[in-house]
């Protein structure tokens, strides 16, 4: 029951991912910013372990679904790429400012997780912040 | 219970100091203010009475009910705008003192300052206009346009034409619509603070710190300097106008602040302020010159000797720093880093994380500051520049 359960949500974050993408397209009387991820973390079943995957040398938590693989319990992710305000790979969810899309994509089997922790869309491609000093 | 009244402070900077150095004195600190963030921020030793309204009759009944429960209150004293002739009034009512609030009255009001002193060889070319009245000025481009009632240059524009006229005097009569405005003659040439106490009719300038200012539409002191040494003829010129405008003003018993520019044509008074500059002055003075300026100014007003008595002199410079984006503060970096540099004796920023900060109209966009010693102006400075461009501000755009 947990399962399948679990595997709902990840089809309703997809289809929710894939409306976010096409919303405001065509719009003439105002900007709407083009955001097409809902980025999410998963938990194992202790609920205190992410699943973590590497890239470029660092771990990263955090996931964007590309597809759903009906029937099964097989899902492609994409790699995010956490970055911190000064730029730098942010190795914790604390330091955490900006994530950043990639290419790198794994297929995992999603009856191996418990649960799905999904985070602002506004953190992917933020840009980062302006640096102020006395030049 | 020998006690001082301060009437108002700002939470950092010379004000703020003065009620630690009434404390070191062995006096009760009664703060009477309108800022809530006194409530939070408790100074040490300090009696805090809140007050919603600090006009005159208030603060005089906030007196009385402090004698009627036996603080034995020695002065009352503001080094902050608009209190201190309010204060020096009420202390020499209530506590039997000498200041000169006359003259300390007469120095709040630009326009009056001016008036008095307009035959004075340091005074410039100026001309009173009412805000809501079409007029031009008769002072040739570029001149200065000034509220008569404001300070920490708030208000304070640099006019180069006509359509800069009109805007800046549409923004001053936001607040001051059928209100005298203030034109000054733009007088070019390094700019100094000039402390200086009154004691019993000597006047003592106690230190000079020459200004570093950014000049955009506005005037934003960047930098201060503290000055070591100044050629004799300069400093006998500058003598002779510090004590022809505290006569004229009739300043007996009291401190003050010029700010003057050192001309082809002799010093010119920018600025005359009834107390002493606000931000890192009083620390500057302790840290050049071991003169803890508020503390001899609080003996002066009680009736003590001051000792301005200069026990070392080393070079300070103290930088300031601004920000040229607007956003929301995420992050500030370096704190640490500048603070260990050679020679830094005081580092401090002022907003908090998500504040917004924004490019500078008046000094109270300064956001940060480092101080260091050395042992010449030039190492002094060097040093304060080199480690406040540690400091790093985060910010989000809006």
């Amino acid at each position: 029951m947990k399962m399948y359960s679990l595997c709902e949500e990840i089809k309703e974050l997809w289809k929710e991912q894939q409306l976010l993408a096409e919303f405001g397209k065509g719009f003439r009387f105002i900007h709407v910013p083009q955001q097409d991820t809902i980025p999410f973390m998963l938990l194992t079943a202790d609920h205190l372990t992410p699943f973590t995957a590497i890239i470029e040398g660092d771990s990263t938590p955090y996931f964007r679904v590309e597809h759903v693989y009906e029937g099964s319990y097989f899902v492609q992710l994409s790699l995010l790429k956490p970055i911190d305000l000064k730029g730098q790979h942010a190795h914790s969810e604390r330091d955490l400012f900006s994530l950043k899309k990639t290419t790198q994509n794994i297929v995992i089997n999603i009856s191996k997780f418990s649960t799905i922790n999904p985070l602002s869309h506004d953190l992917v491609g933020r840009p980062l912040p302006i640096i102020e000093s006395k030049t | 219970m020998r006690a001082i009244v301060f009437i108002g402070s700002a939470t950092t900077g010379s004000s703020r100091e003065a009620m630690d150095a009434a404390a070191r004195l062995g006096y009760t600190v009664i703060l009477l203010t309108n800022r809530k963030a006194f409530l939070q921020r408790i100074p040490q030793d300090a009696l805090i009475k809140y007050m919603e309204y600090m006009d005159e009759v208030s603060v005089r009944k906030k007196i009385i009910q402090l004698l009627q429960i036996d603080y034995d209150i020695r002065a009352v004293i503001s080094f902050i705008d608009p209190y201190v002739s309010m204060a020096a009034r009420l202390s020499n009512e209530f506590c039997s003192t000498t200041i000169s609030y006359e003259a300390l009255k007469l120095m709040e009001n630009k326009i009056k300052t001016r008036m008095a002193l307009r035959h004075n060889e340091a005074t410039c070319e100026f001309e009173i206009i009412t805000s809501d009245k079409p007029q031009s000025s008769t002072i040739n481009y570029p001149f200065i346009l000034k509220n008569p009632n404001s300070n920490g240059s708030k208000d304070v524009y640099f006019i180069e034409d006509e359509t800069e006229f009109e805007i800046a005097k549409k923004k001053i009569t936001k607040q001051n619509s059928g209100k005298q405005i203030l034109i000054e003659e733009f007088i070019d040439g390094p700019q100094y603070v000039i402390e200086v106490i009154v004691n019993e009719s000597i006047p003592i300038i106690v230190a000079i710190i020459q200004q570093e200012i950014t000049q955009d539409y506005t005037f934003i002191v960047t930098a201060y300097d503290a000055v070591l040494k100044m050629d004799e003829s300069v400093y006998l010129s500058l003598w002779h106008a510090v004590t022809s405008i505290i006569q004229k003003i009739g300043l007996h018993h009291g401190s003050c602040h010029f700010e003057m520019r050192h001309t082809s044509n002799g010093w010119k008074l920018i600025e005359l302020n009834p107390r002493i500059s606000g931000g890192t002055m009083n620390r500057m003075i302790e840290e050049a010159f071991g003169i803890n300026l508020v503390q001899e100014t609080i003996k002066l007003y009680v009736g003590e000797e001051p000792d301005l008595i200069r026990k070392k002199h080393l070079a300070v410079h103290t930088s300031y720093i601004t920000v040229n984006s607007t956003g929301y503060l995420l992050a500030i970096d370096g704190l640490d880093q500048a603070a260990a540099c050679t020679g830094v004796v005081d580092v401090k920023v002022k907003p908090s994380i998500g504040r917004t900060m924004m490019p500078p109209l008046s000094m109270g966009h300064r956001y940060g500051y480092v101080m260091a010693v050395g042992e010449s102006s030039d190492e002094a400075r060097e040093r304060a520049e080199d480690a406040i461009k540690l400091i790093k501000f985060y910010l989000e755009p809006l």
